[in-house]
């Protein structure tokens, strides 16, 4: 009972003093999270969860199958988007291969745009994310 | 026994971190910051258009700090969000209103929009995916300027942000005035904030769309490839200098209110931008499926056919990409928004956003003018405060404060001055005959400076002349023909003759109208100001008043007797020492289509025992279907 005592005390004080070693840098006028960073800024970080989706995407092309592709699409646009690959001739696997050569333009939380090259014309399809963490294609 | 005591400290240490994590979630980028930031440089380099030689202003290297409540824990509900006390400057505040706008998320998510066609049955606040989110949280019915403006629930509103700078105004203790002042300043951030929005097509055309992490849900929809590329891609920075579309730089510069700029800009955005959900066109429907905006339309652009784009001509001539249709599939798929054409597009939206917070910060500043009355021979100076109505703040501010004044010819400063409730006085006995010196309000890195005044040219027994403006404006409403719809061939011919007199503070109407139509109504509001100004164009004394609405049946010809009571009216006050003076008395009228300003008479009056007769004659004929009337107008007043 007694260590349990001495244990909880302990234990508070190390929560009291992360709270305070976090508040100090909170409030300083260069750290203050209400001050993030002034700079416009461009992430062109493709994410770990963006390349899994990009290699998810690119196994369903190349395996032809245009059902799986769909699958990948978002709610909002899968009725354009599905209409518009199945009326397609053009080879799936084709643009499967260029998709693994794809060149990352922008990313943020939600949004991200690439380039893909076929025959030297260049194309662009986006990815989105409805804000729970998971991609979805918007368009291709 | 240590190593164990140790690693309990360490897991209440982690505990918190894990704690926090829990409660704040963080994660909050957006560009309105950076537009507040390029709005508050660029009015510093403009404001010499719109404001009076004697105004200097320069909030964004005032180093002065005011203590006020920040956001320092983003977070997606009231509950999970934090605010600290923070002492920022006047930049930080209104930068820091930029971002905390946003927070908390949710709340500030579903109260950032404004459909000025309100096409889904009128409303204009957010309804996309409302059959989604709605069962998640509650749709506050409010649209995104009625909430920025004077939102009942935002603390951080503009009718709050004047009250708070009208506070700090007329506030003498120090401290009071330095916390309202950091209020006032967030207030202006946020405001502007929503100006940004409004120039937003997704805010404007009611398209939900995620900007919120909130992993355990996705209500908002898919994000919008305009907001997410504008905000993150550097355009602030990169069209801050562009050309404005000149109609509405025109607008915000001539407009009076700050709803009206945030109105306007948000029809401009509507009727020439698209979001990607909200497209229309031959054999192109809206993804959203919530109907088609009446404009733009994709039939009404030009389309490259060899670079499958979409072009609209900006008024400067400038081409906007609207839209791509470029496909690997499909010779022409539904069109698109991409980087390319966003980058195309902030070429316009930024300046346009820009100018429009350009004039809401002119519009948020009260105008003051500064002048000192006297300096007597052992150096008591006297001296007023006046200001000038404005439509955002049409009743008096009456400042108290610190007034300095400073020796003209080497701006040193040499004296601090009390002023209370807009009068200061004091003494500059170490100041000699023959000095020249002005007085300045400053506050918040604004400062309004009085003309110079030379030592030993004491105004006192010399008559200076000064200048009464009588301000009389109407508005007017017409049906005729007991509210039967106006046809084209009825002729409209209506004579408003308005007679009275100024006695002590009551003005005597009578408005007579003769009109060939019969049985129609009339609604008027009068609004009647006065100023009375000394030679060289300072104000001594204003007020106005205005009417009730009046609703008058007329038959035919009528007439109708009204008594105007002037509130503050000249009788009786004390013009600090003046009493005899010559002045010129100046009627000028305000409406939206003329504004006239007629010299009546040169006049030596006592303004101890002022009354005023006064005749007005207005007189409108009209034969036109689109009620615009030629007018004139005079008036005639007798001391």
């Amino acid at each position: 009972m007694k260590n349990a005592r001495r244990y909880l005390k302990f234990f508070f004080f190390g929560f009291i003093l992360a709270a305070i070693l976090n508040h100090i840098p909170s409030c300083s006028d260069e750290k203050s999270p209400s001050e993030p960073d002034d700079q416009d800024y461009q992430q062109l970080t493709e994410s770990i969860e963006l390349k899994e989706f990009s290699e998810n995407l690119i196994a369903a092309f190349e395996v032809e199958n245009k059902e799986m592709v769909i699958e990948f699409l978002n709610e909002e646009s899968e009725d354009i988007y599905s209409e518009i690959l199945i009326s397609s001739t053009e080879s799936l696997a084709k643009y499967g291969e260029a998709l693994q050569k794809r060149k990352l333009i922008f990313a943020t939380e939600y949004y991200a745009e690439y380039e893909i090259f076929i025959d030297e014309k260049t194309f662009t399809i986006a990815y989105g994310n409805e804000g729970d963490g998971t991609w979805e294609l918007l368009r291709f | 026994m240590r190593t164990k005591n140790t690693i309990t400290i360490l897991l209440g240490f982690s505990f918190y971190f894990l704690l926090r994590v829990a409660i704040f979630p963080w994660d909050n980028h957006t560009s309105h910051r950076n537009f507040n930031d390029a709005i508050l440089q660029l009015f510093e380099i403009n404001f010499e258009s719109f404001f009076s030689d004697e105004y200097s202003i320069n909030m964004t290297e005032n180093s002065e700090k005011f203590k006020g409540m920040a956001v320092t824990n983003p977070g997606l509900f009231y509950y999970s969000y934090a605010e600290s006390e923070v002492e920022y400057t006047t930049f930080e505040w209104i930068k820091h209103g930029g971002y905390s706008a946003d927070e908390p998320e949710v709340a500030a998510a579903v109260r950032h929009f404004y459909d000025p066609i309100g096409l889904n049955h009128g409303k204009k606040y957010l309804t996309n995916r409302g059959t989604y989110w709605e069962e998640i949280y509650t749709n506050p019915h409010i649209d995104a300027i009625s909430w920025a403006m004077n939102g009942s629930d935002n603390n951080w509103s503009l009718s709050k942000g004047k009250n708070y700078f009208r506070t700090a105004l007329e506030e003498q203790n120090e401290t009071i005035k330095s916390e309202n002042l950091a209020k006032a300043l967030r207030c202006l951030g946020e405001v502007l904030h929503n100006t940004a929005d409004m120039g937003c097509p997704a805010h404007v055309r009611n398209d939900s769309h995620a900007s919120i992490s909130w992993h355990l849900r996705k209500i908002f929809g898919s994000p919008d490839a305009t907001e997410e590329l504008f905000t993150n891609n550097g355009y602030v920075a990169k069209y801050m200098d562009n050309e404005a579309d000149e109609d509405l730089e025109n607008f915000f510069n001539n407009a009076n209110t700050i709803r009206s700029i945030h109105e306007k800009l948000a029809e401009f955005t509507n009727a020439n931008f698209f979001t990607t959900q909200t497209m229309n066109g031959p054999g192109i429907n809206p993804i959203n499926n919530d109907g088609n905006y009446p404009n733009p339309s994709l039939k009404e652009l030009e389309y490259n056919s060899e670079k499958s784009t979409y072009y609209k001509t900006a008024a400067n001539g400038s081409k906007i990409k609207m839209a791509k249709d470029y496909y690997y599939w499909v010779y022409k798929g539904y069109p698109y928004i991409d980087q390319d054409c966003v980058n195309s597009q902030a070429g316009l939206l930024v300046p346009n956003i820009i100018w429009a917070g350009i004039n809401v910060v002119r519009l948020f500043i009260p105008i003051f003018e500064v002048s000192i009355l006297s300096v007597g021979e052992t150096g008591e100076i006297t001296g007023i405060v006046n200001h000038i109505p404005t439509e955002e703040y049409p009743s008096q501010i009456k400042y108290s404060g610190k007034i300095k004044i400073y020796n003209s010819e080497a701006s040193e400063h040499i004296a601090e001055l009390d002023c209370n409730s807009g009068n200061f006085s004091g003494n500059i006995s170490n100041v000699g005959v023959g000095k020249v010196i002005y007085a300045n309000l400053e506050i918040a890195g604004i400062e309004v400076r009085s003309k110079t005044y030379k030592i030993g040219d004491s105004p006192e027994g010399v008559t200076i002349d000064f200048r009464l403006n009588v301000n009389m404006s109407n508005e007017e409403s017409f049906s005729y023909g007991g509210g039967e719809p106006w046809e084209s061939d009825d002729i409209m011919r209506d004579e408003i003759f308005i007679e009275g007199s100024f006695t002590g503070n009551t003005f005597s109407g009578t408005k007579t109208v003769h009109n060939v139509a019969a049985d129609s109504d009339e609604k008027i509001n009068y609004t009647i100001s006065i100023t009375l100004n000394s030679g060289n164009n300072e104000i001594i004394e204003s007020f106005s008043y205005t009417s009730h609405e009046e609703t008058i049946i007329y038959t035919g010809g009528h007439t109708y007797k009204n008594t105007y009571v002037i509130d503050n009216i000249i009788k009786g006050k004390d013009f600090n020492g003046y009493t005899s003076q010559t002045g010129i008395l100046r009627f000028t009228e305000t409406d939206e289509s003329a504004y006239n300003v007629i010299d009546i008479a040169s006049r030596t009056v006592n303004l101890e025992t002022i009354e005023l007769d006064g005749t007005y004659w207005h007189k409108r004929n009209s034969e036109s279907t689109d009620f615009s009337c030629d007018s004139e107008s005079y008036i005639v007043i007798k001391f």
